[in-house]
């Protein structure tokens, strides 16, 4: 059975005191303008696929059931990701649309200030509003 | 100006056999891909440097497929044509890549291969 968690960081997230550490988890998240909204596993309760463990959630899915009615805008508005981790090199990874590579990075920093390993991947899977309109300048 | 026109897409393929009763240009089902090749297509303008229409996220294609095609395959492996530095690039998602290619029945090196050579003649890559 896999227990969620969800999360709302404020977007300076990184740098305040009581901070949520990432590692140890796996799951999805947003970043609206104003929020990073994350919703996550701990990896013994992750989905396995081969050496890899991931969260069983869909970004669609959970954005119409928590957050469509409040932001009044389609699940693929605002950049998005996934952390999943990787059992055989021990790595988390987080990809995520490239508009918020800072954003991944100060979640990988996270990480690896808990003694883990992260990695990032700007994945073209994940494409934001912003970045379909005028995708060349990013 | 049409000749500041290039045509991109957004693609996804599904593993698994054919759905009978399926006919429509917007569904390939390939026997060496032993799966469906969905393409989103929409027109860049190089000039001003827009899509002439917002791509849709993958997995709006996905959902707005028929149920009797998403029920029996499995989704492995998704990606895009950009225009990147004055030419058409190949995009393939990083977490398909990374996680899904592991499993078994998903997408496989060679299908993989094999799709940038379907897209690489229909983009000019």
């Amino acid at each position: 059975m896999m227990d969620d968690g969800t999360l709302r960081l404020m977007l300076d997230f990184a740098n305040r005191p009581h901070k949520f550490f990432f590692a140890g988890i796996v799951g999805l998240f947003f970043v609206t303008d104003r929020e990073v909204l994350v919703h996550y596993s701990m990896i013994e309760d992750a989905l396995e696929y081969e050496h890899f463990l991931v969260y069983g959630g869909g970004h669609h899915d959970i954005w119409e059931l928590e957050y469509y009615d409040e932001y009044g805008v389609d699940f693929d508005y605002y950049p998005r990701g996934r952390i999943a981790y990787d059992k055989e090199s021990k790595h988390f990874l987080i990809f995520g649309d490239a508009c918020i590579k800072s954003v991944m990075l100060m979640i990988a920093d996270l990480i690896e200030r808990s003694d883990c390993n992260a990695m990032v991947f700007v994945d073209q899977n994940y494409v934001c509003y912003q970045c379909n309109s005028n995708h060349s300048e990013v | 100006m049409k000749d500041n026109n290039v045509q991109l897409c957004k693609f996804i393929v599904l593993d698994g056999d054919e759905a009978e009763g399926l006919d429509d240009a917007n569904y390939i089902y390939d026997e060496k891909l032993h799966g469906y090749l969905i393409y989103y297509y929409y027109t860049y303008n190089k000039a001003t440097h827009k899509p002439d229409v917002l791509p849709i996220a993958h997995e709006k294609m996905h959902q707005n497929l028929p149920t009797v095609l998403t029920e029996n395959t499995e989704w492995v492996m998704s990606g895009r044509v950009d225009f990147v530095n004055g030419r058409c690039r190949l995009e393939i998602s990083e977490y398909m890549n990374t996680i899904y290619n592991q499993l078994e029945n998903s997408a496989t090196t060679e299908q993989l291969i094999y799709v940038q050579e379907i897209l690489g003649r229909e983009f000019n890559l």
